[in-house]
This record gives C-alpha cells, structure tokens and sequence, in this order.
C-alpha cells in the first residue's frame, strides 16, 4: 500500500509521536493536526530535524471543532489527500472525577467519541471518493470491559471500536485498498497516564509506536492490540463472570 | 518506586519518579521538596539518585532543529547521544565526545562534563556545549559562554545541581561515514603504553588503552586507536537497554576466568592488527551485554581516576600495585591519557594527565583496596571521577574539587542528589 503521506490528529500525544518518527523513512509527507501550539511545533520541528522531507502543522481543537473537515485541510496543504489518517488523540480523566460530574463526563465524551467518530466520516468520504487509504484509529484495550474504575473512558473508546468494525466490513466489501485499523494499546507511560499509580505490563511509547508504525507500512486491516498478548489478557478478562471481576478489581 | 545506580552501589533509593514531557512546564512548580534531573541512570554511583524526587528526563528527547551544512544540533536534555548520532551520522556529522555507552543524555553529558577517547584533541563534551537553557526554581535562564556566564560554568559538570537543562546546543565535527578504521597494537609494559599512544594521538581521532592486570607485576593490553573512513552511512538500531534484565545471583568474575578472558581478548586483537568497524562497535562495545547484571546481586565500583601528568607514570604503577596487592578480580580496565586542553566546568573531572578505569566486583576488599587508592590519589593531586565514585570521602571530594563551594553558592536549592549530600556533609576546615 502507498504510505506517501499521513494525516496524525493529536500528533502530540507520546504514541502518536514515536509513531510518527518511525514512519520518517516511509513517509514523505506528514500533516500533524494537535491543540497546543507550542508542542505541536516541537513536534513538527523534531520530525524536521530527523530527516521528515516535508511536515505541516494545523491547530486543531477536539471539542471546539468537532465538524471541521480536518481531512480537507490536509488535502489542501499536501494538493492531495493523505495516504493514510492516524487519528490519536484522546483524555483519560480521574474516573472518581467524572462518574457524577455531566460537564466533564459530555467533554470526555466530546473528545474520546464524538470528535472522533465525526473525524471518520469525512476521512470515509473523502477516502471513498478517491477509491483508497488507511485509517487507523487509536482505541483502547480498556474497550474490552467496563470496569469498575474507568468504565466512562472504556465505553467512550468501546464505541470506536464497534464503529470501526462496521466500516472495515463496508470496506472490506467495496475496495481491497481500503483499510481500517483498530489500535488497542494495552497500558503505555505517557503523559496521559501520568496519573495512574498502578500499571501492570505498562509498555514505552516507542515500542508502540514502532508496532503502529510497521502495522501501518503493512497495510494492517483489523483489530491490533499492542503489545500482542494483550489479546490473551483481555481474552480473559472479557469472560470472567462480575462476581470474580469484582474481587480481583483494580 | 526503587532508584538505582548502573553499578547498583550505593545501595537503590526509594523515591518518587516523575516524569518530565514537555520542557515548557517548569517542574519546580508540581513537585514539592528537592528534586534531581535523571536520564539513562548510567552512572555509576549516586550522582544520580535523587534525595527525594527523580525527574525523568528521557521523555523529552526531541531534537528542535538540526543545521546539515554547519554541523550545529539543538535537542531537548532528554535525548541520548546515540539517537542523535542516528539523525546526524547519516548527514555527516558526528558528536566530537562520545562515552563508553549510548545510553547516555545530552543532560547527563552536560552535568557530568562528560569525556571519551578523543579527549586529546576534543576536550571533554562541555567544551562542544554553544548555549543551552536551564530552567531553575525562580526561572529560566539562557546560558551561554558570555551571557549567565556563571550558570554556564556551573552547569557543565555541575551533576545536575543547578537545575534542570531544557534544550543545548552542541556543535558537531564531520564524519566520513559511519565506519572507522582501527589500529589495535599491543604494548606490554606501561612505558610503551605511554610512548606508543602520544604517537597514536598525533594521527589517529579516537585512542584508548585495554589493559589486562590479571597477571600480578605484568601490565600488558592493547590500545585502540580508530578514525571514521570511507564507508557508506547507515546506522544501526538502538541497542537493548536491559534495565529490567535479572541479576546474576552472585558475580561470574573470578580471577582464572578474567585470566583466561583476557589472554583470549589479548591474542584475538593483536591476530588483527587492522579492521574496519562501525561506529557503534567502536565506542558502544559494552552497549550489547547487560554488563552490569554480570556482577551479580551485590553490584560493582568502578573506580576512575586521573593522575596529573608530571607524575603520571608512577602514580599508574602505584594504583596498579595496589590492585594486585588486593588480589581482587578485574574484570575491566581501560588506560586513557588525557590532553592537556582545559575543561570549562568548574567541577569537571579531566587535567592533563592520565586516567585509569577498573570495574571492580563489590567486596570488603575491594573496597578496602579502592578506599587507599583514592586516598593516594587526594594526597598525589589527582581526581576521582564523581559521576563514577561511591566511596569517596567528604574531605578527599573538597580537596580534589576545591571549586565545589562555588558551586555549592550557585545550585539550585530544590535540586540535590546523594552525592551531593555525601560530599558536603561535613567540612573539615
């Protein structure tokens, strides 16, 4: 599959960064799309100084510009549309924050889902009009299964999941050239998960984003969870009745 | 969360780690108490265990611009000096200082004022150091040899003390390519050590001494003299870091086996008085076994010291006769000989002279044996390297670094390390 050029929204997050300096050899072009000025253009200019031939930013808002077309943006600062679209960005609250507060449980909402589903259907748009491209979506293996100290974060990524799902089947039966990749990273330090004291079988960004990075030059199509045996893990999980889940929660 | 040095001596602190992602924030506001940067954890002893807070640096390794034609790189601190090497190689640029391992940050470098085998034409990696940023619990300052002037002495080679470096700028020198070709030549006394390796640094880039001290009253070893030749420009992926890697329950080193390694290292180099070797082969060759895990639970010292050059040959052969005397088991030692070019730090380890390094197995009488040699080397005028050093008292530290108490006045007070607390405790004047 052609990987001339991708389209990163929350490029400064950790994963989608070391994705993005993985990806310095295959792709050409790279459009990074964030919220923080500053960051995004440390990002931008670290790409550069790596040996990225060419990197363009845009400020981009998950709650402020939910609608906008940040696909056609893209198109018009690369004169076509990107090969493949990374979408990365995402918030993970303090769950005790959230469960009974509305305004912040709406904006993770906003952020997690809603932003990103909206995203998907322009990049279906525009993807299916020109026949071909690569979407890959980062979810969570937190999907899997509520449980009971992030089942708000679990069920706003849970609906990507079965979204992606639906469109890879649409895909799958008009184009070989049209892909959809569901990444499930299991635990990662990253800023995002600063706050969490207890990560069990945490993984480095890099090795995630060297995993995306090779399942994006492959053309992977699917669900992916990263590490691999996250897989196994999450296999059990899904199956263990309430009342065991419940005494062995963390 | 347990905290431990390379050699895992002094023992593992326990102590927060936090991590630092964007070099905007100013971490002094989010943390309470003092804290310490850290990167790689490389060194080999507590300059890098923090009293209360670790400040994980490596998460901002981003390299903010890279000039091709000038050979100039700025990068956050966080970034390890074989990931730069990796953007800059390919253009033909090579970092002038590289240490024993890539696994190294630009902030560790900085704040150890960092030496390698090129010390006699390149000086130590300070000297290479244009300007960078250190953010301290009243600010930012940008330091450069003529603006904060102070701060920029103080830093390189300030172990971390006076804050935490945001970004550096570091002027590069032209490699050919990633390959380089070595000269290995055996010399087996100390007296050609010193004659063969002047010769060897008056045309070749990179010079040092393996030395094999196994055998009691015999110094023999090779030295390594290499320069970058033509060759294509790849690079290598990072080696493994193995920092979860397990212990060996108890040190594989014994003096046969050392023995044995030795004489087969020894003839195995000087069958091959050529080769062409790739860069990462040429500086990192520790870089692909867990080295330290080999000493097993109770962990290593590594001692290094310099002895000042109009007493150079003497003082080598006195600490070699002490370790022999000791009758312990080394494993690893490497002969140096530093230029006379000065270091700008105030606390930089390097003076003209020559530098011995041994790894050695920690036991009673190692540390015995280490404890009288760097007493020997307070008393001749020579330095122990801090970054290296474990054992060293307070009153040896004051007098081989009289400068310290500048550097003591110019810290930052929220950064501290237990290394600083051991070498100041108590001053014997």
């Amino acid at each position: 599959m052609k990987l001339d050029s991708i389209l990163i929204v929350g490029a400064t997050s950790a994963i989608a960064e070391a994705t993005a300096r993985e990806l310095i050899g295959t792709c050409r072009a790279f459009v990074l799309a964030a919220r923080n000025r500053e960051r995004l253009d440390a990002v931008a200019s670290d790409l550069r100084s790596r040996g990225a031939d060419a990197v363009f930013t845009l400020d981009y808002d998950a709650q402020r510009d939910v609608e906008r077309d940040v696909v056609a943006d893209a198109e018009r600062l690369l004169g076509t549309v990107p090969d493949a679209v990374l979408i990365a960005h995402a918030v993970l609250p303090r769950h005790e924050d959230v469960v009974c507060d509305a305004k912040y449980a709406r904006s993770v909402l906003d952020i997690n889902t809603v932003s990103v589903l909206v995203l998907c259907t322009h990049v279906c748009r525009h993807f299916e009009w020109r026949g071909s491209g690569m979407l890959a979506v980062i979810s969570s293996v937190a999907a899997d299964r509520g449980r009971r100290r992030n089942f708000l974060y679990a069920a706003s990524k849970a609906a990507l999941d079965v979204y992606l799902d639906g469109l890879r089947l649409r895909w799958m039966a008009t184009s070989p050239a049209l892909r959809v990749l569901t990444i499930k990273p299991g635990y990662v330090r990253t800023p995002m998960t600063a706050h969490l004291e207890n990560m069990p079988l945490a993984a480095q960004p890099q090795r995630v984003g060297r995993t995306i990075a090779r399942l994006l030059r492959r053309g992977d199509c699917g669900r992916r969870y990263i590490p691999w045996w996250w897989r196994l893990v999450m296999g059990v999980v899904r199956r263990l009745p309430d009342r065991v889940l419940v005494s062995v929660q963390q | 969360m347990s905290i431990r040095s390379w050699t895992g001596l002094p023992p593992a602190v326990s102590s927060h780690a936090v991590p630092l992602h964007w070099t905007g924030e100013n971490p002094f506001d989010g943390i309470a108490g003092t804290l310490l940067a850290r990167g790689c954890g490389r060194s080999y002893g507590d300059v890098c265990l923090p009293c209360e807070t670790a400040l994980v640096c490596t998460p901002c390794d981003r390299i903010r611009w890279f000039d091709r034609e000038r050979g100039i790189v700025r990068t956050e601190a966080g970034a390890t000096l074989g990931d730069i090497l990796r953007t800059t190689i390919p253009a033909g640029w090579t970092l002038p200082v590289l240490p024993g391992t890539e696994h190294v940050t630009v902030g560790g470098a900085i704040a150890n004022d960092i030496h390698g085998k090129s010390h006699h034409w390149a000086g130590t990696f300070g000297r290479w150091v244009e300007r960078f940023e250190l953010i301290r619990s009243d600010g930012r300052y940008l330091c450069t040899p003529n603006d904060n002037a102070e701060l920029f002495a103080a830093t390189i080679g300030g172990l971390g003390l006076t804050g935490i470096v945001a970004w550096a700028e570091l002027r590069l020198v032209p490699a050919r390519s990633a390959w380089m070709a070595t000269q290995n030549i055996p010399f087996s006394s100390l007296d050609e050590f010193f004659e063969i390796g002047s010769r060897l640094e008056r045309s070749a880039e990179y010079v040092v001494g393996w030395c094999d001290l196994s055998e009691p009253g015999s110094i023999r070893g090779i030295l390594h003299a290499s320069s970058f030749c033509e060759g294509d420009r790849r690079t290598r992926t990072p080696s493994p870091r193995f920092d979860r890697a397990p212990s060996l329950p108890f040190s594989m080193w014994s003096r046969p086996l050392i023995r044995l390694a030795n004489a087969a290292r020894h003839w195995s180099r000087s069958q091959r008085p050529t080769a062409r070797e790739h860069y990462t082969q040429v500086f990192f060759p520790l870089d692909r076994i867990p080295w330290n895990r080999l000493f097993g639970r109770r962990g290593f010292y590594q001692l290094q010291a310099v002895v000042p050059a109009r007493i150079e040959r003497e003082g080598i052969a006195e600490i070699c006769r002490r370790l022999w005397h000791a009758r312990i088991p080394l494993p690893l030692c490497v002969l140096k000989r530093f230029g006379s070019i000065a270091s700008p730090g105030w606390l930089s380890f390097p003076i003209a002279g020559t530098s011995i390094a041994v790894d050695v197995p920690n036991t009673s009488r190692a540390r015995a044996a280490l404890g009288t040699i760097i007493a020997d080397v307070a008393r001749i005028g020579g330095r122990v390297y801090p970054a290296k050093d474990a054992l060293m008292t307070a009153e040896q530290f004051q007098r081989m670094y009289p400068d310290w108490q500048r550097l003591d006045r110019v810290r930052d007070l929220r950064c501290c390390s237990q290394f600083w607390k051991r070498v100041t405790q108590r001053t014997s004047q």
